[in-house]
């Protein structure tokens, strides 16, 4: 059953593919390490002249460059020489733990001698967007929410077409004084109905005609008094049902009026919103001082806070958040789903636990700007096997007047994630640095110094981030900058007098919710000199529209307060009249009844029989 | 081409005095290669399998061609077998958790959910495969042999052009 040539096939096989492997083996790898730092990046990953001694399981590479995803001419991450040695137990078991790595000329934004974009793929299925993607297209959509400064004072004059800003602003007073005028006469034809079947008259000047008719001295006998007696006590129960009726149909009248009638503390609220609109409509800007500082630095810092994100997201891909059991998934046709089991060696499948970084913060040799080192710790794709935070501590070095302090701790342990980051700059020069976010800045700071702190602190997909800037002896390039729009050309000449700034800046999302702030020393000199440039023809406008509003609205109002004030009085009246007959009839009768008792009294006191007495007694005893 | 000459080296075995269980170990094991992802470490063991045991390798490469078409419909039921079989039965777990901890066991990829299911698979039809062809061989030669031979796709085959042409230059090469 052994076929004996076979052995000899093996061995040749199995001495090919050794051959095979040793000569490939560097192409491999470096292929491999490639392919996953795209999967990550996005971008064109590159490691020039990988060497890996399978005795020493030691891997060395010459230079390794990762392109810009967001500028693919450029490289986000350049190092120089690295060389490691790798774990060869936790290789066995399918590990890639690398205990310490040295990345020298570490550099940032080096450019590239080609494309580092890597050809389009068809578009993937969209999974639903991570907590980061939702906040940063929250953070845009703010920014997007910002108002327009644009004003070109003779512009803005000529476009001031009332009846134009009119038809545009939709304006709500006509429909809503409408919905009110429906309402009264709703409500009238309701109590116009009502009186068409409620006549109490009759009854009223039934009883009282027989009120009228009483008369106690005439009466003689006792017989003839309880008789009188009964007959004022029915009258009164029919008065009281009656008197009641009214009562509670006045009240209710009253409070349908009222109802209504609240549209005339509503008007003012009205006509506010409409004017509101119409300045919408006519852009009139909002130059008070709590807008500036947004719309003047909003978009850069958040295109910054951004692009930070952005790097996040990728690091979020290496470092990936912690998931509980495994859900089946639907993975492509013979790919499957790999599942993860409980490791015992406290060995995740990824693992670099030191890397030492150093490099410099400029992108060639000669503007090399800052030299830094540090020490970043469990880059991991298990936080949760590894049970650590992966952390990075970066520090200037050599420049004593120059302070530059990077700290994250990225908290993937845990559910949801905690990271923090925090990053102190001091003396950071300004040369050349673009600002191409921003309209109204101008797009490029010739030179100047600055002092930045920025603190992160990201709990799921809560995030709060603190920024603080004090920049001095600035220099603004104003070349092509020259412009009609008065907010900019205001912004500017601040801008020219003063060098120094500071700002200040909190974006706080929570929930659903963001909440952007931004303000700066100079949003109350742009919000003042705005004022003044402005105020003249911003008045006159504002004074326009409200005119133009009462023109528009102030007949219907009129002829409204005219239908209420009818209908109320017209409708009101009738109940009112008979309230006030119900009540006159009943202090009648009361007296009536009074004046019986009295009599009753009176006839105690004479001689009567003893039945008759009885009979008084018990007309009393009744009444009390 | 390939096929073609597979099918008529094939039928050339049936006819021949090989064993009919080296043909039918041959297709079994083609079968397990066929139906689980090729760049297995498994499927290592099995073509080293095929190298030194004499089975029959004609067959093997049938077993491999057609049972590689029932994977790919197939797949989403390995998945199914594989995930049952890695996550849901509780009792496995410390045995996948052992192997996943062991040495080289994870290079064999058994915790991906195709590569478990399609295994399990193929070593469930193992012996019903082994079993089937031989009865399959044995019936061959002793019924349909004759039957066979005479059929008219085989002599469509063999009046070909394509295949004349593909005979001729095979008898000129040698």
């Amino acid at each position: 059953m052994i076929r004996w040539k076979g052995f000899l096939i093996v061995v040749i096989l199995l001495g090919l593919g050794m051959a095979f492997s040793w000569m490939f083996m560097d192409r491999w790898i470096e292929s491999g390490l490639e392919k996953t730092g795209q999967a990550v990046t996005g971008a064109r990953v590159e490691i020039d002249r990988l060497d890996f001694h399978l005795l020493a399981l030691s891997i060395q590479w010459d230079r390794l460059q990762v392109a810009d995803p967001q500028n693919t001419l450029k490289n986000i991450l350049e190092t120089g020489r690295a060389a490691f040695n790798v774990n060869a137990s936790a290789l066995l078991r399918k590990r890639f733990v690398v205990e310490e790595l040295t990345l020298k000329d570490v550099r940032s934004g080096t450019p590239r001698a080609y494309d580092g974009a890597l050809p389009k793929k068809k578009p993937k299925k969209e999974a639903a967007p991570g907590a980061l993607t939702v906040l940063k297209d929250r953070m845009e959509k703010e920014v997007q929410k910002l108002p327009v400064m644009h004003l070109d004072v003779n512009a803005f004059k000529r476009q001031l077409n009332m009846d134009s800003l009119v038809a545009k602003a939709d304006l709500k007073m006509p429909a809503r004084t409408d919905s009110v005028k429906k309402e009264i006469l709703k409500t009238a034809e309701k109590w116009e109905s009502f009186y068409a079947d409620f006549h109490p008259q009759n009854d009223l000047e039934k009883i009282r005609a027989d009120f009228a008719a009483v008369d106690v001295k005439q009466i003689k006998t006792v017989p003839e008094l309880i008789s009188v007696y009964e007959k004022v006590e029915a009258a009164k129960k029919t008065l009281n049902a009656l008197s009641e009726t009214i009562d509670g149909k006045s009240r209710e009248i009253h409070s349908d009026f009222n109802q209504i009638g609240s549209y005339k503390k509503q008007i003012e609220a009205w006509a506010d919103e409409d004017y509101h609109r119409i300045l919408e409509k006519a852009r009139i800007p909002d130059f008070s001082t709590g807008h500036i500082g947004d719309v003047l630095f909003g978009p850069i810092l958040v295109y910054k806070v951004n692009r930070y994100l952005d790097y996040l997201e990728m690091a979020e891909k290496i470092i990936p958040l912690k998931s509980d059991q495994p859900k089946k998934e639907k993975p492509k046709r013979m790919k499957g789903q790999n599942i993860k089991f409980p490791e015992r060696h406290g060995q995740p499948v990824f693992l670099i636990e030191k890397i030492h970084l150093s490099g410099q913060t400029g992108a060639t040799q000669e503007k090399a700007g800052l030299m830094m080192n540090g020490i970043a710790r469990g880059v991991t794709s298990e936080p949760g096997i590894y049970g650590r935070p992966t952390t990075v501590d970066l520090r200037t070095i050599g420049a004593p007047n120059r302070s530059t302090v990077f700290s994250a701790n990225l908290d993937h342990t845990t559910d949801p994630a905690k990271d923090r980051f925090e990053l102190k700059i001091e003396n950071i020069p300004l040369d050349n640095v673009l600002l191409q976010e921003s309209s109204y800045l101008p797009s490029r700071i010739q030179k100047g110094w600055a002092d930045v702190s920025v603190a992160t602190r990201l709990d799921g997909s809560d995030a709060i981030f603190q920024i603080e800037a004090q920049t001095r002896e600035v220099n603004f390039d104003f070349k092509n900058s020259t412009t009609e729009d008065m907010f900019t050309s205001v912004v500017n000449d601040l801008i020219r007098q003063t060098g120094n700034f500071i700002l200040k800046a909190e974006i706080v999302s929570r929930g659903e919710g963001l909440d952007l702030k931004v303000s700066s020393n100079l949003d109350d000199q742009i919000s003042h000199a705005l004022n003044r440039k402005t105020g003249q023809v911003v008045m006159e406008a504002q004074s326009r529209i409200q005119n133009r509003i009462r023109q528009l609205t102030g007949n219907s109002i009129a002829e409204l307060d005219t239908l209420f004030d009818g209908k109320k009085s017209a409708l009101t009246a009738p109940l009112d009249g008979l309230q006030k007959e119900a009540n006159d009839l009943e202090l009648g009768v009361q007296q009536k009844m009074n004046e019986i008792t009295e009599d009753v009294k009176q006839r105690q006191k004479s001689e009567l029989g003893e039945k008759s007495k009885k009979l008084l007694d018990a007309i009393l005893k009744k009444k009390l | 081409m390939f096929f073609l000459k597979l099918l008529g080296k094939l039928i050339k075995v049936l006819g021949s005095q090989t064993s009919p269980n080296r043909i039918a170990w041959g297709f079994a094991l083609g079968a397990v290669l066929g139906l689980t992802p090729l760049w297995s470490l498994h499927n290592l063991v099995v073509v080293v399998l095929f190298l030194l045991l004499n089975v029959n390798i004609s067959s093997a490469l049938l077993a491999f061609i057609l049972y590689s078409f029932f994977a790919w419909a197939l797949d989403p039921l390995f998945h199914t077998i594989g995930f049952s079989i890695l996550v849901q039965i509780s009792f496995m777990k410390p045995l996948w958790t052992t192997l996943y901890n062991a040495p080289f066991a994870p290079f064999t990829r058994f915790n991906n959910t195709v590569v478990m299911g399609s295994f399990i698979f193929s070593l469930l039809l193992f012996i019903p495969n082994f079993l089937v062809f031989r009865w399959l061989v044995i019936r061959y030669r002793s019924s349909w042999r004759d039957a066979v031979q005479r059929m008219r796709i085989l002599k469509i085959l063999q009046g070909n052009s394509v295949v004349q042409f593909y005979l001729k230059v095979k008898k000129l090469g040698g």
